[in-house]
């Protein structure tokens, strides 16, 4: 495992975000540096996905702040993208372009020249045995296929980092076999990639560190170790273990109520900032 | 029987399920009932009023043949696809232990039980004919029989050939029905030509038999022989369909998406855009989006031109102005501009059509512009100038053949500018509206609503210079005119700058 570097990447400070009636994210709280593949996990409407979109710009916090690098994503909302890539966790693609004019449109709306398209398309398509389907209309594709052709999108400007939300869902063995090798080439150059998952297995042998988010607040966060002692489970304890045994204290002690003001002492989270 | 009954139940609730998908499909079920009942009314008093002045039916045997054989032909035609389940079907019951027969009978019942709940008009058209002529109750079963008859021997042979279509991997079968679609509308040509030799009331078709029985029936004698002749071919249609029901299908039917018309909700709509991108791919494949050297926005334009011609939204924008072109050379000579009309409509519903097709194309991969850190300024600009651009060019090509034709064009392009600029800035101002902070919830026929009610309110002016300028002099009519186009691009610039804001406020 990779140590975390000094460079911070992600801070998300207290961030709220309700919608209607449900309250997706109370004072969570995250910091990612760079060069380590950091994990979300969480049970089902935890506030994963919410905190994924706020990120990347499809969501507006109500409360908060979440700076990428130096930027404060709420006063500069274009500029910060460009170091970001992104793939949501239901992939939906324009389905009347082809795979390849796809790639084209993701490069062009990411300023990447015409030369860096074409070089990167190639590598790419290459990588995720997508060459045959180069001129495939998106829409005769398979769901495994769309995966891979959003995954190549999301590379084609080279991103420091790379947001994925359940990056391994619906794709194939050999698939996932490249796209792990792919990320552990990226965090090798120094990049950053931060996932979002339910599977837990998966983000135990692949994640340097892992946040577990719970009724939409940062449980805690860290290495395998220190989730162990915190959770105070077993030294040899799987991160399933772990999860479970965090989620059910988390349980215990905040029963959720709808649309919370943001207090003091909510803002802090179960176990303070990692 | 149990297995029976309960697909045909799970097939009935599908069907209105597919109705109680949105609100808007109810509201549209509920415009067709309305819509249709006045047309049923007026049909059967005509028909009462022709038959109680004397006139002879029979003169009109030969027409209603023919508008009975071109639905049988249409019938037959549909067939080549084969056989087609719904793709719930195939996972669900086709995995199950049911045979193709139960499976065939319960989905034929299904079927009839659909049709009859959308042919409800119809049996009112008939119980206002029966009751107000007084017809015998003989009459009036001979009708009812004659009807049901001719519709199993529709479903039999429906069913039959598109399996057959199905089974057979040789083109034998679509041979056959072409064939037979060429006897069966063969005799139309009488109709405009007097002296063709075939004509359907020499010719023992279904059609001829059926009509033949409606008019006897209609005229108070019995007919016996029609209905013996209707009899028979529903017979030889259940043996094809026994014959028929024993392949087993479930290996050869193809599985479609479950689409109702009626059923307008976003999943269905995107479902069907899926389909008009099959269709229209293939031409729209000619012209691609490549690497080019051209702007940003020239760039995103394109792409929207591309997805416009790949989706059929300008292949709909074509045809609304061929048919106008098309009525406006008609009537060219006619004291009421009934084209200007038509063109004042489309003029209005092309924005709003246009910018509904992209909401369905587009909405659920936002997240790619949303996130890749382009200006969305860029994107709601190339969308804004495609709209106009479609709206506006097509209508004056159309003009402009029109003119060379002998037809007066200012009007009328002042018409379609106008409304164009008008309705695609409001259609797509209301779009970008909707789709900021919560507000991404409103159906969109709601928005529909709004777009077509701001847009309507603001061409008001283009609309009453349009009225009055039809008796107004060159020297009035010409300044006023470019009166209103100022207007409308000022109304363009006014929303244009508000899209650009409200792009950049949109969270999906």
């Amino acid at each position: 495992m990779l140590e975390p570097k000094e460079t911070r990447i992600i801070q998300l400070i207290d961030v709220w975000k309700a919608y209607d009636e449900v309250q997706a994210l109370r004072g969570f709280n995250l910091e990612i540096f760079s060069g380590e593949i950091f994990g979300l996990v969480g049970p089902n409407g935890a506030g994963k996905t919410t905190a994924l979109k706020i990120i990347v710009g499809l969501l507006r916090m109500d409360k908060g702040s979440v700076r990428i690098k130096e930027y404060d994503i709420q006063k500069e909302q274009y500029e910060y993208k460009r170091f970001i890539g992104y793939v949501p966790e239901v992939v939906s693609l324009p389905d009347y372009l082809t795979v390849e004019e796809f790639l084209i449109y993701s490069g062009r709306i990411r300023s990447v020249s015409n030369e860096q398209i074409r070089e990167r398309m190639n590598f790419y398509l290459r990588t995720f045995n997508l060459e045959s389907k180069r001129k495939t209309l998106i829409l005769i594709l398979s769901r495994g296929m769309k995966q891979k052709v959003a995954m190549a999108s999301a590379l084609i400007h080279d991103p420091d980092l790379l947001i994925l939300d359940e990056p391994l869902v619906g794709i194939d063995p050999a698939g996932q076999h490249r796209i792990k090798q792919m990320f552990s080439e990226r965090i090798k150059e120094g990049r950053t990639i931060f996932v979002s998952t339910h599977m837990l297995d998966t983000a135990e042998r692949m994640c340097d560190r892992v946040a577990v988010i719970h009724n939409g607040r940062n449980v805690a966060s860290g290495d395998l170790k220190s989730l162990q002692r915190l959770s105070k489970t077993e030294e040899h304890a799987t991160l399933e273990e772990v999860f479970l045994k965090l989620t059910e204290e988390a349980e215990e002690q905040m029963a959720p109520t709808p649309l919370e003001e943001p207090t003091e002492k909510r803002r802090r989270g179960l176990f303070g900032f990692h | 029987m149990g297995l029976f009954l309960n697909l045909y139940k799970l097939k009935i609730r599908t069907f209105l399920g597919a109705i109680r998908a949105s609100r808007l499909s109810v509201l549209l079920v509920a415009l067709y009932f309305v819509g249709v009942l006045p047309g049923s009314i007026g049909m059967s008093i005509a028909i009462i009023n022709v038959v109680r002045e004397g006139i002879d039916l029979t003169v009109h045997l030969d027409s209603l043949s023919t508008v009975i054989s071109g639905v049988i032909a249409m019938i037959l035609i549909s067939s080549l696809r084969g056989y087609t389940v719904f793709e719930y079907e195939q996972s669900l019951i086709f995995t199950s232990c049911i045979m193709p027969r139960t499976f065939l009978v319960a989905s034929l019942l299904a079927d009839l039980t659909a049709l009859s709940f959308f042919f409800f008009p119809l049996y009112l058209f008939l119980a206002i004919i029966i009751i107000s002529l007084a017809l015998p109750t003989v009459s009036a079963s001979v009708i009812a029989i004659g009807l049901l008859l001719l519709i199993f021997f529709l479903f039999f042979v429906k069913t039959s050939f598109s399996i057959l279509v199905s089974v057979r991997t040789d083109s034998l079968m679509r041979i056959v029905t072409a064939v037979f679609v060429f006897f069966l509308l063969l005799p139309a040509a009488s109709l405009g030509i007097p002296s063709f030799p075939l004509e359907y009331r020499i010719l023992p078709y279904p059609s001829t038999l059926f009509a033949e029985a409606l008019i006897d029936a209609l005229r108070g004698n019995l007919p016996v022989q029609p209905i013996l002749g209707m009899i028979s071919f529903f017979l030889t249609s259940s043996v094809l369909f026994l014959f028929c029901s024993k392949k087993n299908l479930f290996l050869v039917a193809k599985a479609v998406p479950l689409v109702s018309p009626f059923d307008t909700s976003m999943r269905m709509q995107t479902v069907k855009m899926g389909q008009n991108i099959r269709l229209f791919s293939r031409i729209g494949l000619r012209l691609s989006l490549g690497l080019g050297s051209e702007s940003l926005l020239r760039f995103l334009m394109k792409k929207e031109l591309i997805r416009m011609i790949r989706d059929g939204s300008l292949f709909v924008v074509l045809v609304f102005y061929l048919m106008a072109s098309i009525i406006g050379l008609a009537t060219r000579q006619a004291s009421f501009p009934v084209w200007i009309f038509v063109l004042a409509i489309y003029s209005f519903i092309a924005p709003a059509m246009l910018i509904g097709n992209w909401r369905v194309s587009e909405l659920d991969s936002l997240w790619i512009p949303l996130t890749s850190g382009v200006d969305l300024g860029y994107i709601a600009k190339s969308l804004l100038y495609d709209f106009i651009l479609i709206a506006s060019i097509v209508p004056t090509v159309v003009l402009a053949i029109l003119a060379f034709l002998g037809v007066d064009p200012f009007v009328p392009l002042v018409l379609v500018i106008s409304v164009s600029l008008i309705g695609c800035s409001a259609n797509l101002f209301t779009m970008m509206h909707f789709l900021g902070k919560k507000r991404r919830a409103t159906p969109s026929f709601m928005i529909g609503w709004v777009s077509m009610l701001l847009t309507s309110l603001l061409s008001s002016p283009t609309y009453i210079y349009t009225a009055l300028s039809l008796g107004l002099n060159p020297q009035i009519s010409l300044p006023l005119g470019a009166a209103i186009l100022i207007y409308s691009i000022s109304v363009l610039w006014f929303f244009s700058r508000r899209i650009e804001r409200k792009a950049a406020a949109i969270e999906i």
